[in-house]
């Protein structure tokens, strides 16, 4: 019975902080209309960052500053919103295919430095050791495991909170008038390029909170936590659950990371020996196939967005309304 | 043989960019053969997305468009050529990084006489072959009109449609353009144009149509309109005989 | 120096073959098209199996040429892949990108095209597996073209180059003195008016889709025949031939050939300065210094 709820502790754990890096990008794409293709980059940048900040010292490595918890999660956070604003400023007015082309040009060029900046980062091996939060107060591990759930819940619900909150005030509307009408958004003029990187960097502020809970629960980090498979299955997960609409993006995350967890224990369990290191391939065909499906079937999400205008509460009086380019 | 199908009968066209938001409501429209009919009308009246809506550019929502009589509403604008008809755009109407030659073998590639077609275009419009070989966006606003109409002419057109031809141009040039398309009615082509310089329009033209917030408004022989005083105030917004 | 140079002007010939393909793609259907590289590996895979199923039905044809690696087996099995390449574009494209252009917007494509991405690799490496492969067992020999400094160069590469160029020169001869070139032109100067000279545009994207898979084939069997085969040949040129198109000006054939080179030499000059590990980044950086200086690239229109 142990066993159970710790394995079910466990994958809502991961869930719940996939969960705040769909709630962050729906931020940026669901809601303003921006296209990160760099997801990966700005999770990255959060979990990096606050490692170094908290993690054990090391000669060889800069970093390991020991900070305690609460600085280097913020610490984290603030090298992902930096980052956003540094890339936010050179690319956000550009065309959305040219924006796409330039942030998945950051994680490309972001994972580079991971994987080679050695003294900075530990290359290819990582970082790894990290003094995770409460973990000195609490000895036996499966109660562990279920606060340090807690916490993540925790964050992922203030996260939501802030986030409904802020799509539902003026600000939120005008965000929304931006992603629905980029002449409106030009009359606009500075201001709208100003929302946007306001946008853009709360986002991926939300991406490195991501991140940083990531590294806490792991206290591991390698530049494999920055793939670009990453950023494809946090869009996955938006794509699925709705994007504009946060509730869409936790179901997403819950549902993909649920079909990524079990379809690798099936194939681990059940597919033959010497297909066993194809595994990763093959889920990588399912969620492509997952992400084409479901825009060729239902490009809005299983969650459509509610423009709260709409009289009544019941789903079926919902106004679908995809994203525009 | 003579006919009295007009060339081109248009009949409660409603059409628009968006279709919640038509742009022409209730149009009514007819072109007799080998004659030049012209559009006039105050600016926003929609005369431009008249034209582009009977050639297949704007979305057609109800209504009907006859070409000699068969139906050709909401046709796909690449298959004009093949049905006779034709359209000159008011601005960019030729390929200015292909030249002359490169411009009107474009609209004759699928004809089977291609060079006999392209001499019958140099010897109706010298200054074009002298320049042949020449990038069309180097000529000046006057032979790039004439390369457009020419283009145009390639696919032996039985109605060409004109959208203000002489914009741009100096009133000579504008004369030349204007009684080129006269010309063209004398060739056995009819002519249907949209015109801001009215009174160059209406001197060579045989019917008018006066189109205002989209609407029909009055239409007659061009002599008549030329002379009626209800043409200004229009104009000036004070008059509307069909409100939308 | 000298031999970075050279590296560069071969990997920059491939980057530019596969480029022209892209910038018509992205120009025409406004779509950044992240699986496009992909079609640079179903080349070379494609070509690895008409090569072995020509040199198992014709001994004769798996000759070597000359001082090249390459058999005229392989040739042949090119010219197939290319058809493959090409025809495996236009039904992806019929099939996922243009459903979805229909019904949803412009960027939905860009996603699906992320997804198509990973299937495309993916089943490549369930079908061939992960490991290296190469077209030939043949050790070939590289020229010494001088000993100090010291430049090495393979006959192979000699050919890819040789070849890329009478790839590019037939284009431009289709694109300077065809109708159809005409007709290609014409669309991406305006499509609005080159609908109304009689040019159907559902069949342009046809045409383009084909062109750019075949050219694309060749680019992803030139390189496996002067590097390796692996499935991962697209995802190592995707930002590459992206940052190609973006030098050129999205929508220019010629501007993407120039671009091509142009990121070819530029990663490999770098290798003077940077480690290797830093040479994926290198057009990333190529590409913010193009969006910061001249957006439009070298012949691309200014944004709209």
């Amino acid at each position: 019975m142990i066993g159970v709820i710790s394995y079910l502790a466990f994958f809502a754990t991961v869930a719940a902080i996939l969960a705040v890096a769909v709630l962050g990008l729906n931020l940026q794409w669901g809601n303003t209309g921006l296209f990160n293709g760099g997801v990966a980059a700005f999770f990255g940048a959060g979990a990096y960052g606050t490692m170094i900040l908290g993690g054990p010292a090391d000669p060889l490595q800069f970093g390991g500053f020991e900070l305690p918890y609460p600085i280097a999660f913020a610490g984290g956070v603030l090298l992902a919103a930096l980052v956003a604003w540094a890339v936010g400023i050179l690319t956000l007015r550009l065309r959305h295919d040219y924006l796409a082309i330039a942030t998945f040009g950051v994680a490309v060029a972001l994972e580079a430095v991971a994987r080679n900046a050695e003294w900075l980062t530990g290359g290819a091996k990582g970082l790894r050791g990290f003094s995770r939060p409460f973990e000195g107060l609490i000895t036996d591990q499966f109660t562990y495991n279920l606060v340090f759930l807690g916490f993540v819940l925790a964050v992922l619900i203030a996260v939501y909170i802030g986030l409904e909150r802020l799509v539902r005030s003026p600000y939120g509307r005008v965000l929304r008038a931006i992603r629905e009408d980029e002449v409106a958004a030009r009359a606009l003029g500075k201001n709208a390029t100003r929302l946007r990187l306001e946008a853009f960097v709360l986002g991926s502020a939300i991406l490195g909170a991501s991140g940083a809970l990531y590294v806490s629960f792991y206290a591991f980090v390698s530049p494999q936590d920055m793939a670009p498979i990453l950023t494809f299955q946090i869009w996955a997960m938006l794509i699925v659950g709705g994007a504009g609409n946060n509730r869409g993006a936790v179901l997403g995350a819950f549902l993909i990371w649920g079909a990524w967890t079990s379809s690798g224990f099936l194939l681990a369990k059940f597919a033959p020996t010497s297909v066993q290191i194809y595994t990763g391939s093959i889920q990588y065909i399912l969620i492509g196939f997952v992400i084409v499906g479901m825009l060729l079937w239902r490009p809005q999400g299983l969650l459509p967005e509610r423009i709260e205008r709409t009289k009544g509460t019941g789903k079926g009086a919902a106004r679908v309304s995809a994203p525009q380019s | 043989m003579s006919d009295d199908t007009p060339i081109l009968s248009v009949e409660g066209l409603e059409a628009g960019y968006q279709r919640d938001l038509p742009i022409l409501r209730n149009i009514a429209l007819s072109v007799a053969r080998n004659s030049l009919t012209t559009i006039i009308g105050p600016n926003g009246a929609g005369k431009s997305t008249l034209i582009k809506a009977i050639a297949g550019l704007v979305p057609v929502n109800t209504g009907t468009v006859r070409l000699a009589g068969v139906p050709i509403t909401g046709i796909r604008p690449d298959q004009m050529g093949g049905l006779g008809m034709s359209y000159v755009p008011q601005t960019d109407n030729i390929f200015r990084t292909l030249t002359i030659r490169q411009n009107l073998a474009l609209v004759l590639r699928h004809s089977p006489q291609r060079d006999a077609k392209t001499e019958e275009l140099f010897a109706l419009f010298p200054p074009l072959r002298d320049k042949q070989a020449d990038k069309a966006g180097s000529l000046s606003g006057g032979q790039r009109q004439m390369l457009a109409v020419a283009m145009a002419l390639a696919v032996d057109p039985q109605l060409v449609l004109m959208d203000e031809p002489s914009a741009g141009l100096a009133p000579k040039a504008a004369m030349e353009v204007l009684d080129l398309a006269r010309g063209l009615t004398e060739r056995g082509v009819s002519v249907l144009l949209v015109e801001q310089n009215v009174a160059q329009a209406l001197r060579v033209s045989d019917h008018c149509y006066i189109l205002a917030e989209g609407s029909n408004q009055i239409d007659g022989p061009a002599a008549d309109i030329m002379s009626d005083p209800v043409v200004g105030e229009i104009y000036l917004g004070g008059k509307r005989m069909n409100t939308a | 120096m000298i031999q970075n140079l050279l590296d560069g002007i071969l990997t920059g010939s491939i980057i530019s073959l596969g480029a022209i393909g892209l910038t018509m793609v992205m120009h025409m259907l406004r779509f950044a098209n992240f699986a496009y590289a992909e079609l640079l590996a179903i080349g070379a895979y494609a070509a690895l199996v008409f090569d072995r199923v020509f040199a198992a039905l014709l001994p004769m044809a798996d000759q070597a040429i000359g001082p090249l690696s390459l058999t005229w087996s392989l040739v042949v099995a090119t010219l197939g892949a290319m058809v493959i390449a090409g025809g495996t574009a236009v039904i992806i494209d019929l099939l996922v990108f243009k459903r979805i252009r229909d019904k949803a917007d412009a960027l939905s494509m860009v996603f699906a095209s992320f997804g198509m991405a990973l299937i495309i690799r993916n089943v490549i490496t369930l079908i061939f597996g992960l490991k290296a492969e190469l077209y030939s067992n043949d050790i070939v020999m590289a020229m010494v073209l001088s000993r100090d400094p010291l430049l090495l160069v393979k006959p192979d590469q000699i050919f890819v180059l040789v070849a890329a160029v009478v790839l590019m020169l037939i284009f431009h001869i289709v694109l300077s003195r065809t109708s159809f070139g005409y007709a290609l032109r014409a669309v991406a100067e305006n499509p609005n008016l080159a609908q109304v000279a009689g040019v159907q545009l559902s069949r342009m994207v046809i045409m383009v889709w084909l062109i750019g898979g075949a050219f694309s084939a060749a680019a992803g069997v030139f390189y496996a025949l002067t590097n390796h085969l692996s499935p991962l040949i697209g995802h190592n040129f995707l930002l590459p031939v992206f940052a190609a198109t973006i030098v050129g000006g999205i929508g220019s054939v010629y501007g993407a050939l120039l671009g091509g080179f142009i990121v070819g030499i530029a990663s490999g000059l770098a290798l003077m300065i940077l480690p290797s590990g830093y040479i994926p980044a290198m057009p990333f950086l190529i590409i913010l210094a193009v969006l910061l200086v001249r957006p439009q690239g070298l012949f691309g229109e200014a944004q709209t």
